[in-house]
């Protein structure tokens, strides 16, 4: 009988090339490929497509930005890339990305961002992250207090009770953290205009006189209606908005 | 439709145009018919249908462009009209005439295909629905359609009663970046009688959209809400949810598929059939049709060796959206530079799209051009340029594209009972250790307490033996001493005082003064008093002894 080793190596080596020549283009790589020819539309579907399966992906939505720049479409490529500054708002290529939107835009404000930079330093580290950190600090802290108890020696004692004081500061300081960070990342307090202007409505809900422009950032600030939402403007002004009309972040 | 445009026009040759849109449309669907011009006068549109109804809509004004070959700046006029025609039919419609003093000036003609209304199908009405006042659903064109096809989707309402107005409408909404665009009349409304399910219902259309979906699988159409009235009476609507399933477009596309689903054609057309060589002819590429025509890419444009693409392509869009999708055209002007020479044929342009009637893709292709090209022994071909590079040239921000850091798996740690149990735990076992530890130490402490108290209690039961036998013998000091010794001794036990202090009389008086026992102090008095007199100078008898030994049995059984 003739061995069927050969064959078999044969095969995997065949395989191996198989998968190498064939190798799949991910929709990813597809939409980003498309932004480099300049096929916008099908690049901003592709990336559409993909944050609906992955919400989170970051670098979609800054390729998205990317794609609505490369279209002129500079009110949704503000409203993709501050989606990325949800995520990682201390992202300095995303802020440069967004003042150059707003720079063509030629808005009323020049683009400021949502957080200063210690918070936004703060809020870069994830929700995750700081609830870990927080569990890392309540273990530490009942270590510290086991050996506040075990030892009699009053130096040892006062550095446990030091060090107990610290990572309770840091325990709960960590808590807080990742509670706002997660309102942060995932509360839509904010919206951006991406249509070329949109109306204003008074508190009758009659139109007023005043048109919020493309690429504005608005804070929402509370749904009045089923139809208006009431929200501030840069300059803190207030007025209602059309549900609709507002893109969220 | 006799109309005056009233604002005067100077130094430019006459010029008036006609136009419609969209050129599709459904009976009822409204329309626009705008004139514009350069010069004024009396507007006067031909050829209307019998069966054209003007709507309310009337718009004029003015607009100034620059001839881009004469630099002269040119003043148009426009007016423009919505209506709507109440018949199927494919009609000519024009010319317009502007009369202005003895001339008149002539436009062209517009055609509007107008078809049969859209069957539209309801969502799930259930039978408590169908007993209220008034309820909605979503109505939407096709319950199927394929990934890139637009779906015709509205409002609908009916209600038991003639409806006044609508007021707090929320519109349907959809799940992702959807493009969604108004139809025709979808803000008017227009109550008939309707038979719905047997019975006899007021009813009016609201809302109408053409909804361009992405992705495939299951859409969501989440229901919308409005208040209906009966004058002052308001019935709240909320509708049902419509769901639709967009299938994936079948096999694999062909090469120069477009994206486009509907029905597309391409024309081409050059500016030059003879030139030479190192010249540059403009290439314009044009993709008609209906469907979904502004999400289609930009085709590759077909050309022989020797003639290279100059720059980007000037894109002009033409279209409007009506029931069947978005319908007109896109250009794209190519700069095409020739750098060989000799009679060059250009082959023929094709573009493929997605025919949903035929269910596969189909290709358009245009009329193959032949060019003539001298050559030009001055003319040094140029090397061209990578494409890639010169697309990142232009655009220095696409050099920052990311790679994909996919998060499907990432969800939100925080306030999830894992979290929860990950701060408690350790929190919860030092106190679980805090409170061990106490227990241990308040037990220790029990033990040496109930051990001094057994100790006492011994030292007391000795004294007490000492004190008998000492009754009998001649030594009081002895007895006096003892009585003393186990009444302190007695009382340490009682208030439980350490065992380095010994009690003294006036803490005793204390104790006992404060706790309210006035027959126990005045009988403790009465021992220490005895014992001292006896014990410095007083005479004492076996029954005195006996006594105060009594007593103190008694004090003793008191105290217990």
């Amino acid at each position: 009988m003739r061995s069927t080793k050969p064959y078999i190596a044969l095969y995997i080596l065949f395989g191996l090339f198989s998968n190498y020549t064939f190798a799949e283009v991910t929709p990813f790589e597809k939409a980003s490929k498309a932004v480099e020819k300049k096929q916008y539309k099908q690049a901003i579907s592709g990336f559409e497509n993909i944050l609906k399966e992955d919400p989170n992906n970051t670098s979609a939505y800054y390729n998205l930005g990317v794609a609505y720049l490369g279209k002129k479409s500079y009110g949704n490529a503000i409203w993709a890339f501050e989606k990325v500054l949800n995520r990682i708002p201390n992202d300095s290529e995303t802020i440069e990305q967004l003042e150059y939107a707003h720079r063509e835009l030629n808005t009323d404000f020049p683009f400021e961002p949502r957080l200063n930079a210690f918070a936004s330093g703060l809020y870069s580290i994830s929700s995750n992250k700081w609830s870990i950190i927080a569990i890392i600090c309540s273990i530490l802290i009942t270590i510290a207090i086991v050996l506040f108890k075990l030892n009699s020696s009053h130096s040892i004692r006062r550095m446990t009770a030091v060090s107990g004081f610290i990572l309770s500061i840091l325990f709960l300081s960590s808590i807080i953290l990742a509670s706002s960070t997660k309102e942060y990342q995932t509360e839509m307090n904010y919206g951006v205009v991406t249509k070329k202007s949109i109306q204003t409505f008074d508190q009758k809900y009659e139109v007023s006189n005043k048109k919020i422009m493309e690429g504005a950032r608005l804070r929402l600030l509370q749904k009045d209606s089923a139809e208006f939402m009431l929200v501030e403007t840069q300059n803190r002004e207030q007025f209602f908005v059309r549900y609709e009309d507002i893109q969220y972040i | 439709m006799i109309l005056f445009l009233s604002c005067p026009s100077f130094g430019q040759s006459p010029k008036v145009v006609l136009s419609i849109d969209p050129c599709r449309a459904e009976v009822g669907e409204i329309f626009t018919i705008t004139i514009k011009s350069n010069v004024q006068g009396e507007v006067e549109v031909d050829n209307k249908p019998s069966s054209f109804v003007p709507g309310y809509d009337i718009m004029n004004g003015m607009e100034q462009e620059m001839d881009p070959n004469t630099g002269d700046v040119i003043t148009y006029y426009y007016l423009s009209q919505t209506g709507a025609i109440g018949k199927p039919g494919k009609y000519t419609i024009g010319p317009a005439f502007i009369k202005r003093g003895n001339k008149v000036y002539q436009s062209n003609t517009v055609e509007i295909v107008v078809g049969d209304k859209t069957q539209m199908t309801g969502s799930e009405v259930t039978s408590a629905q169908l007993k209220e006042d008034a309820f909605g659903i979503i109505q939407t064109n096709k319950k199927t359609i394929y990934e890139g096809e637009p779906i015709l989707v509205s409002a609908k309402v009916y209600s038991h009663f003639d409806p006044s107005h609508l007021a707090g409408y929320r519109s349907y909404s959809m799940k992702g970046a959807v493009d969604r665009q108004p139809v025709g009349n979808s803000q008017r409304i227009i109550v008939e009688r309707e038979k719905f399910k047997g019975i006899d219902l007021y009813a009016f259309e609201y809302d109408k959209n053409i909804v361009f979906p992405s992705g495939t699988g299951t859409f969501k159409i989440n229901g919308y809400a409005m208040n209906l009235h009966r004058g002052y009476e308001s019935y709240p609507i909320t509708s049902n949810q419509a769901v639709i399933e967009i299938l994936p477009l079948p096999g694999i596309p062909p090469a120069d598929f477009i994206g486009g689903v509907g029905n597309f054609s391409v024309d081409r057309t050059i500016d030059a059939k003879s030139m030479k060589q190192g010249d540059v002819f403009k290439m314009k590429i044009k993709v008609n049709g209906v469907g979904n025509l502004q999400n289609t890419i930009e085709p590759t444009p077909i050309l022989p060796k020797g003639l290279i693409v100059y720059g980007d392509p000037v894109i002009v869009e033409e279209y409007s959206y009506n029931s069947h999708g978005t319908e007109g055209s896109i250009t794209y002007e190519y700069n095409i530079q020739v750098n060989s020479h000799g009679d060059i044929e250009i082959p023929a342009m094709t573009i493929s799209f997605f025919d949903i009637n035929k269910k596969k893709y189909v290709t358009s292709e245009s009329e193959t051009e032949n060019i003539t090209v001298k050559a030009d022994k001055s003319y040094i071909t140029q090397e061209t340029q990578d494409p890639k590079s010169s697309v990142i040239e232009e655009l220095p921000y696409i050099s920052t594209l990311r790679d994909s850091n996919s998060n499907l798996k990432e969800n939100v740690f925080f306030g999830t009972p894992l979290f929860w149990v990950g701060i408690g735990s350790p929190l919860f076992a030092a106190l679980l250790f805090i409170f061990i530890r106490r227990k241990r130490e308040s037990d220790a402490e029990e033990i040496i307490l109930k051990e001094r108290t057994r100790q006492k209690d011994k030292e007391l039961s000795t004294s007490l033996s000492l004190i008998e036998s000492s009754m009998n013998s001649n030594d009081d000091n002895v007895f006096y001493t003892g009585i003393e010794g186990a009444l302190i001794k007695a009382f340490e036990i009682r208030l439980d005082v350490q065992d380095d202090r010994i009690l003294n009389k006036t803490e005793i008086y204390d104790y006992l003064k404060n706790s309210g026992q006035i027959d126990l102090l005045s009988k403790v008095k009465h021992v220490f008093t005895t014992t001292d007199q006896f014990r410095y100078g007083f005479a004492s008898t076996n029954d005195s002894k006996q006594q105060l030994y009594s007593l103190l049995n008694e004090i003793l059984t008191q105290i217990k």
